[in-house]
C-alpha cells in the first residue's frame, strides 16, 4: 500500500471508531462510549502518530474530526428514529408470505423479560430478565436481623 | 489415581499473587472472559473488550495438586508448590490432589480460590487487566452456593455474571451467522438444552426469554455417578482388581453406550501389572441406563411447561450437550422413548463435537453482550 493510501486507511479508521463513539453517545450509551475511547481510540490515533510523526495528526484535526462524525452520528440516529419503523413494516410483508406463523410463547411473570417472537433475542436484554429474576427472588428472602 | 474431594491440602496455599502495580481504574485495560467451571473440567475463553479477538481458549482440568512435603528438588517443574490442572494429574504421585467442586458446587473454597488465580494468570498474566467473567453455573443453583463462587471470586475476579449452564450452551450453540435466514431455529427462540457433565445433568427450556426456575432442572447425576456405578460394578464382579477411579473413567469414556445390553463388550486392563480381559458390557450398559432413566423424567417436565403452540416445534429441538453427549445412542434411545410415549415427532440431537466449549462459549458471548450495568461487582 502507497504512503498516502496508508495515510488514508488509519485516518478512516481513526473516523470509524470516533463514529462508533459518538453513536453511542448519541444514544445515551455514555459509559460503553468512554470504555471504548481508551481500548479502540487512542491505540488507533498512537500507532497513526508513531507511524507518520507527532505532528501528523494534530488536537485541531482531531477535533474536527470528531465534530464531524458527532453531525453524521446525531443526523443517522434522527433518520433511524424516522426509518426504522417504516423499513420494519416494508421487511415484514415478504417474510410474512414465506414463513409459518410464529410460534405463541407460553405466559411468564411480567417480570420475565419476554422478547418479541419474530426477531432474535437480544443478550443484554436475556440478562435483564435473569437479573430481575434474581432481583425478584432476594426481594422475597427473609432478611435475618444480625 | 484418584482425587480426593474430602481431604484438606496438606501443604499452604502458595505466595499470593503479586500485587499488581497501581493504576488507575479508567487506565486499565478490560478482559472479557466465558467461564465454564466445571465438576471436572473447565473450559476459559477470553479477550480484550472493543475486539472480536478471542486471545484465550483453554481447557483445564478442575484439579488443584499441591506438592507433598519431601519432594526432592528438581523433581517438580520449578520446584512449584501448588499446580494446576493437567501438571496436577500428570505429577499425581507427588501431590495431594484436591477437586475443589463436587457435583457442580464448590466444597472446597481455599482450593477454589487457588483455581481461579491461575485462570486469571492464563488470561492476565500481568494482572493489572480489569477482568470480567461470565461464568456458568448449574441450573437453579441456590443462593448460597452462588455467593461461594462470589467469595472465592473476590479479589481475583474485578466483575463477575453467574449465568446457568444449560442456557449458555444453548447460547453458544446458536449460530449468530444464521439468525437471519428463515428457515434457522435459534435454539435460543424455541429448544429443550441437556447439558450432562461430570458432577450435574442440567436441562433448560429456552422459548426466547430468560428461563425462570421452573424451566430448569438440575440432577446431581451425571458423569462421575456412572463411573460410580461401574466402579461398584467391577469390584463386586472382579474383586482386588485395584482399578483407580481415573482408570474406570477412562474406560466408560472408551466403551459407554445407552440402549439395550451389548454383550460381549471385552476391556483389556492392565492388573498387577499383567493384562487381563474383563467382560463389561452390562456393568457400562446398566450404568449408562441408570442416567437415561434419571433424565427421562426431568425432560418430559419440561416438554409438558412448553404452550400447545409451541410444543411440536420444542419437540424437534432437543439437544444434548456436554462429556454425556458422548454416551453412544444416548439421543436414539431419549428419542425412542418420547415416541413411543406418544409424543409427536421428536427429535433429539446431538451437539456435536465442540461439546466441551458451549457453555464457555455462550458465556463469552454473554460478557460481550452485557452492558456495563449489568455486571456485578465482587465484594471483598
Amino acid at each position: 500500500m502507497s504512503d498516502a493510501a496508508g495515510i488514508d486507511a488509519a485516518l478512516r479508521a481513526i473516523a470509524r471508531a470516533l463514529r462508533q463513539i459518538c453513536l453511542l453517545q448519541e444514544t445515551g450509551r455514555n459509559e460503553e462510549a468512554a470504555q471504548l475511547e481508551p481500548v479502540l481510540l487512542d491505540p488507533l490515533i498512537q500507532s497513526f502518530r508513531d507511524s507518520h510523526g507527532a505532528d501528523s495528526l494534530s488536537e485541531e484535526r482531531l477535533q474536527s474530526l470528531r465534530a464531524c462524525e458527532r453531525e453524521r452520528a446525531g443526523d443517522a440516529a434522527a433518520l433511524g428514529e424516522l426509518l426504522a419503523p417504516l423499513l420494519l413494516e416494508q421487511l415484514r410483508r415478504p417474510l410474512d408470505s414465506l414463513r409459518s406463523p410464529p410460534a405463541a410463547f407460553p405466559l411468564r411473570p411480567a417480570s420475565i423479560v419476554s422478547p418479541s417472537p419474530t426477531t432474535a433475542p437480544e443478550i443484554a436484554d436475556l440478562l435483564d430478565g435473569m437479573l430481575a429474576q434474581e432481583n425478584d427472588r432476594s426481594a422475597r428472602r427473609p432478611r435475618h436481623r444480625p | 489415581m484418584t482425587t480426593a474431594p474430602a481431604e484438606k491440602p496438606f501443604v499452604t496455599t502458595a505466595a499470593p499473587a503479586a500485587t499488581p502495580p497501581i493504576t488507575r481504574k479508567s487506565d486499565r485495560k478490560v478482559i472479557l472472559a466465558g467461564f465454564d467451571l466445571g465438576t471436572n473440567k473447565s473450559c476459559i475463553l477470553a479477550g480484550p473488550a472493543g475486539t472480536n479477538d478471542m486471545a484465550v481458549s483453554k481447557i483445564v482440568p478442575t484439579v488443584i495438586g499441591y506438592v507433598k512435603e519431601g519432594i526432592v528438588d528438581g523433581i517438580i517443574a520449578g520446584n512449584a508448590t501448588i499446580l494446576y490442572g493437567e501438571d496436577a494429574l500428570k505429577n499425581f504421585l507427588h501431590v495431594n490432589l484436591v477437586a475443589p467442586l463436587h457435583n457442580g458446587v464448590i466444597v472446597h473454597p481455599d482450593a477454589a480460590r487457588d483455581f481461579l488465580r491461575h485462570i486469571r494468570s492464563l488470561v492476565d498474566a500481568g494482572a493489572t487487566a480489569d477482568l470480567r467473567v461470565a461464568v456458568g453455573v448449574p441450573a437453579n443453583t441456590e443462593e448460597a452456593d452462588r455467593e461461594t463462587i462470589r467469595g472465592c471470586a473476590a479479589g481475583i475476579f474485578d466483575r463477575l455474571l453467574l449465568i446457568p449452564e444449560p442456557f449458555l450452551a444453548a447460547l453458544g450453540y446458536r449460530d449468530d451467522s444464521r439468525l437471519n435466514q428463515p428457515n434457522y431455529v435459534d435454539p435460543v427462540t424455541n429448544s429443550l438444552f441437556i447439558d450432562i457433565g461430570g458432577g450435574t445433568s442440567d436441562l433448560c427450556l429456552i422459548q426466547g426469554y430468560f428461563p425462570s426456575r421452573d424451566d430448569q432442572v438440575c440432577i446431581p447425576f451425571a458423569g462421575d455417578a456412572i463411573d460410580g456405578l461401574i466402579h461398584e460394578d467391577i469390584n463386586r464382579s472382579y474383586p482386588g482388581n485395584g482399578l483407580s477411579r481415573q482408570t474406570v473413567r477412562e474406560i466408560k469414556e472408551a466403551h459407554s453406550y445407552a440402549g439395550p445390553i451389548r454383550k460381549p463388550t471385552d476391556v483389556k486392563v492392565i492388573i498387577g501389572g499383567k493384562p487381563r480381559m474383563l467382560e463389561l458390557g452390562e456393568t457400562i450398559g446398566r450404568a449408562c441406563n441408570t442416567l437415561i432413566d434419571r433424565i427421562y423424567p426431568a425432560l418430559t417436565t419440561l416438554i409438558v411447561r412448553a404452550s400447545s403452540d409451541s410444543v411440536v416445534q420444542l419437540l424437534q429441538n432437543i439437544i444434548i450437550t456436554g462429556g454425556g453427549s458422548q454416551v453412544r445412542g444416548i439421543d436414539t434411545v431419549l428419542q425412542k422413548r418420547l415416541e413411543d410415549d406418544g409424543y409427536e415427532s421428536p427429535k433429539v440431537r446431538l451437539a456435536g463435537q465442540d461439546y466441551k466449549r458451549y457453555v464457555a462459549l455462550g458465556a463469552f458471548k454473554a460478557a460481550r453482550a452485557a452492558r456495563e450495568n449489568q455486571w456485578q461487582h465482587v465484594l471483598d
